[in-house]
């Protein structure tokens, strides 16, 4: 039941090692494209939009700052439909920040020095070494930059992971052997109160993505937590008309038991420990 | 203030104690020196003093611990902790624990004498800081 | 098999790891404990350093030549311990102790705040606020001092091999996930990593008697240690020590040789107040850091009664001795002025960087100053500062200016204001858009040249030469000095870029 979230600095090696993990645990690999493919086919034509428009968002801050909850919630639905069932390892930028500090994940960032990203970058996508720098150089800068923004925090904080690698001495080998001897203890092991938890995030998760991708609710900045198959939403006080709207969506989400309203509460998310 | 500035001198080398009696009367105080931190623990039940130096690493107890009893005891009386063996740990938890001030040996008896100056100035006993600038031939 | 070197923070599971690891490995257990005892065995007061963390005065007063000597003992027990290999390091950054050795494995360990917080308070029998505060003020104290000793960012992740956050991890685990790594082929010792860890600890060996040496202890020395040969470069200020320094480093078990050099690039800087945090200071220290030069200073003081030179030297802090029980003697001694303190803490600010070549001051003539300048040292520049400050601007930069010619006529050195320094090696704005207007004139020019050689080459040789003699040498008279105007300020302009001086 491995889950492994891997944040990949630019040419870092970071898909070699999802691949060495995929092959030693047989895990699955996902990408953030599998994300963006999950949000298109379950989301609808506005969850469609919401995860175009932010890709373009990083520099327009006002324009795209109201999208962002929403991305963040589909994006999260989307990863979860593939952590939930566990055996996954995840490789992107910053997509474990899609994640509260889940105990049966284990939050992985690999990186390499400058000279050998530029090396990876020349053959990668056959360009000069003046060029590979220039790319390597901008492509951090706009990870940098698309993560402050969509996350709110700086993916360079070793606080943010589990184990941080380096592949400047280490193999990926090496280092999947690591992670591989890691997974093996208790620690990252699913627990019934492990699998109870990822459950209930899920419901919640799914439950949120259904009224940001509905127009009638889109804008409402709803929250979601959830218990078993009962509901408790979050919310801004409502008239009776929208109220409405949000429970019969609410309702009609698989394995939504129960509803309850708490107007007042702001809703809360846990992007980041 | 005509009251003179009490100070008691814990350390477990005699050398200390003998070196430090002489250098703080010239500044006018009142020095007590011990060896033990039994007899200084007694000898603080009697007499409040104002200022207590103390060594830190002891046999029989450190003096960590004599920061912490004297604090409880008399939280007025400004603590100086000097030791050959300093730690940023150790600093900061004597800091933490009501020290004034840490020292670390070897040291200037002129140092100490600055310190003291703070801490008689904290007290109310200003004319210490004036006396405690040396005579330079 | 590999030195693991573990740096954490206090209270943060980090030993327990290193101590899991040591004993899961079979390999041998230090900790700074053990090389800070080591240290204030040989008499150097580490504690000193410790305290200056927390206090943080302005520049560490003497701490620049403590820094060395304690360096110096925690690479040489390092070494002493790690012949072999086989060893799990727990401290401060200690990795940085044994550059150029690739048999080394960093790794730090992040702590796990909540359980810090309550190991703080149990231990300490401190409160939930106060246990905050101290842990917030010691890991401040610790990264001031990593960048004091070693210069660096301790969080830096990019200074590790593998970061563990024990947020997550429990400390078993991460020691488990390590023992896999150590014994990998890429952490082997060969025989050139061994040959460096060795070059290492003869270096640090004969570092540590040249500073317990007093014939040798406040010698301005650079130590290299390649292949068994020991090079020790003195400042020419300082030339009388040479004659001690093999003597004071003795027999050191594989050492072959022994070379003293004067350090031949050597940059002296005149000014009348000296500041470490002055811009002159950032900018005279750059460029002998692009020389690789050392930085004498003589502190003049145009006008004032005339004085012999005094030579200042950054003094090293005293060693615990037992005898005085850390009690040194109680002497009278003059507080310095604000200006001697400026000037002994630029000296210490220099011998931090590894970059000083001592210290003098002299006041009175001109004649006075050049006399004090040892013609014998191979100066490479000498700077002229702040001087005459007492002066209005005017007189002040003609005065300095007339110096400069002055000294330029009796020291062989080139001879530059700090004004005309910074204009020589800093690449402004003006001297980009210089370059830029000097490189299109030189291809216009060369298009120029190009495109009409044939009539160019028959103004110089050809029939409308012969009609005209005089006109070609006029031509040429003209443009081979305009030309090579243009050119010089282009490669003058890509030469400051190119930080080549």
């Amino acid at each position: 039941m491995a889950v492994v979230l891997i944040s990949r600095g630019t040419m870092s090696g970071g898909r070699d090692l999802a691949a060495c993990l995929s092959e030693q645990l047989s895990l699955r690999p996902v990408s953030r494209e599998d994300l963006v493919a999950v949000v298109d086919a379950q989301g609808g034509e506005l969850a469609k939009k919401v995860v175009d428009g932010l890709n373009h968002a990083t520099r327009a801050y006002e324009q795209f700052s109201r999208l962002r909850r929403s991305y963040l919630i589909l994006m999260r639905s989307a990863l979860l439909e593939f952590v939930r069932e566990g055996n996954v390892v995840y490789h992107g930028h910053a997509g474990h920040l899609l994640l509260p500090n889940l105990s049966c994940c284990l939050r992985v960032r690999i990186t390499t020095t400058k000279a050998r990203r530029v090396e990876n970058a020349m053959k990668r996508l056959n360009l000069s070494k003046e060029e590979a720098s220039e790319a390597v150089l901008q492509e951090d800068e706009e990870r940098v930059r698309w993560a402050r923004f969509v996350y709110g925090c700086d993916i360079r904080d070793p606080h943010l992971y589990d184990a941080w690698f380096s592949l400047d001495r280490l193999t990926v080998p090496a280092i999947c052997n690591m992670i591989v001897g890691a997974l093996r203890e208790k620690e990252f092991q699913h627990t019934p109160q492990s699998m109870e938890a990822m459950a209930n995030l899920f419901l919640a998760t799914r439950v949120e993505a259904a009224l940001v991708s509905d127009p009638r609710t889109h804008e409402l900045e709803v929250g979601a937590r959830a218990r078993g198959g009962a509901v408790v939403l979050e919310g801004p006080y409502l008239e009776d008309a929208p109220l409405a709207e949000v429970m019969e969506i609410v309702s009609a989400v698989p394995g939504v038991t129960a509803v309850e309203y708490e107007p007042g509460c702001p809703s809360s998310m846990e992007f980041t420990t | 203030m005509d009251e003179r500035l009490s100070v008691l001198v814990l350390d477990d080398e005699p050398i200390v104690g003998r070196r430090l009696q002489p250098a703080l009367a010239k500044i006018g105080c009142d020095v007590e020196i011990f060896e033990a931190p039994g007899p200084a623990l007694e000898r603080l039940k009697e007499k409040a003093f104002h200022i207590v130096v103390t060594d830190i690493r002891m046999d029989d107890m450190d003096g960590i611990e004599v920061l912490e009893r004297v604090m409880e005891r008399n939280p007025e009386t400004r603590v100086i902790m000097i030791t050959g063996y300093a730690t940023v740990e150790m600093a900061r938890e004597a800091e933490a624990k009501g020290a004034f001030d840490f020292i670390a040996k070897p040291f200037k008896p002129q140092e100490l004498r600055d310190v003291i100056a703070k801490a008689a100035d904290s007290l109310g006993f200003h004319g210490v800081a004036h006396a405690a600038v040396p005579d330079v031939p | 098999m590999p030195i693991i070197f573990i740096c954490s923070v206090p209270f943060s599971g980090g030993e327990r790891v290193a101590k899991s690891l040591a004993q899961k490995l079979g390999y041998g257990y230090m900790s700074r404990e053990d090389v800070v005892a080591r240290a204030n065995e040989a008499g150097i007061p580490v504690g000193k350093l410790e305290v200056a963390m927390v206090k943080r005065p302005s520049v560490q007063e003497r701490m620049a030549r403590l820094k060395d000597r304690y360096l110096a003992v925690a690479t040489a027990t390092i070494c002493e311990k790690a012949q072999d290999g086989n060893l799990v390091y727990y401290g401060r950054a200690g990795h940085r102790l044994l550059p150029g050795v690739s048999h080394v494995l960093r790794l730090h360990v992040l702590p796990e705040h909540g359980q810090r917080v309550e190991t703080v308070m149990t231990r300490l029998k401190l409160s939930r606020e106060k246990a905050e505060k101290f842990l917030r003020d010691i890991d401040g104290d610790i990264l001031a001092w990593v960048r004091f000793v070693h210069g660096i960012d301790m969080d830096d992740s990019r200074m590790y091999d593998f970061v563990a956050n024990l947020e997550n991890l429990n400390l078993e685990n991460a020691a488990t996930a390590l023992c896999g790594v150590a014994e990998l082929p890429d952490f082997r010792p060969t025989p050139a990593s061994q040959r460096a860890m060795q070059d290492r600890f003869l270096q640090a060996q004969a570092r540590i008697k040249l500073s317990l040496d007093d014939r040798t202890a406040d010698v301005d020395l650079t130590v290299r240690a390649n292949d068994g040969v020991l090079t020790i470069t003195y400042v020419p200020l300082q030339a009388r020590a040479a004659s001690l320094i093999s003597d004071a480093v003795g027999d050191l078990p594989g050492c072959r040789e022994i070379r003293c050099t004067m350090a031949s690039t050597n940059v002296l800087w005149i000014q009348e107040a000296f500041k470490p945090d002055s811009e002159t200071f950032r900018e005279v220290n750059e460029l002998a850091r692009r020389w690789g030069a050392a930085v004498e200073l003589l502190q003049y003081k145009p006008g004032d009664a005339p004085s012999d030179a005094v030579a200042v030297a950054v003094g090293r802090s005293a060693a615990m001795e037992a005898r005085t029980g850390g009690v040194e003697d109680d002497v009278p001694e003059a507080r310095p002025s604000s200006e001697e303190k400026s000037f002994q803490e630029t000296l210490e600010a220099l011998v931090h960087e590894g970059r000083s070549g001592g210290g003098q001051r002299v006041s009175g003539s001109r004649d006075r100053l050049s006399a004090v300048i040892s013609p014998s040292i191979p100066y490479s520049l000498v700077v002229l500062g702040d001087l005459f400050l007492d002066k209005p601007p005017a007189t002040r930069t003609r005065l300095v200016r007339e110096l400069s010619m002055f000294l330029g006529d009796h020291v062989k050195a080139p001879v530059l204001s700090t004004a005309d320094l910074a204009a020589k090696l800093h690449l402004g704005g003006r001297e980009v858009a210089r370059g830029a207007v000097a490189g299109v004139l030189v291809v216009l020019i060369y298009c120029g040249v190009f495109l009409w050689q044939d009539k160019l080459i028959d103004l110089l040789g050809g029939p409308a030469h012969k009609a005209a003699p005089w006109f070609a040498a006029v031509l040429v008279a003209l443009m081979a000095p305009v030309i090579a105007f243009l050119y010089g300020s282009v490669l003058a302009s890509m030469m400051k870029w190119l930080k080549m001086d």
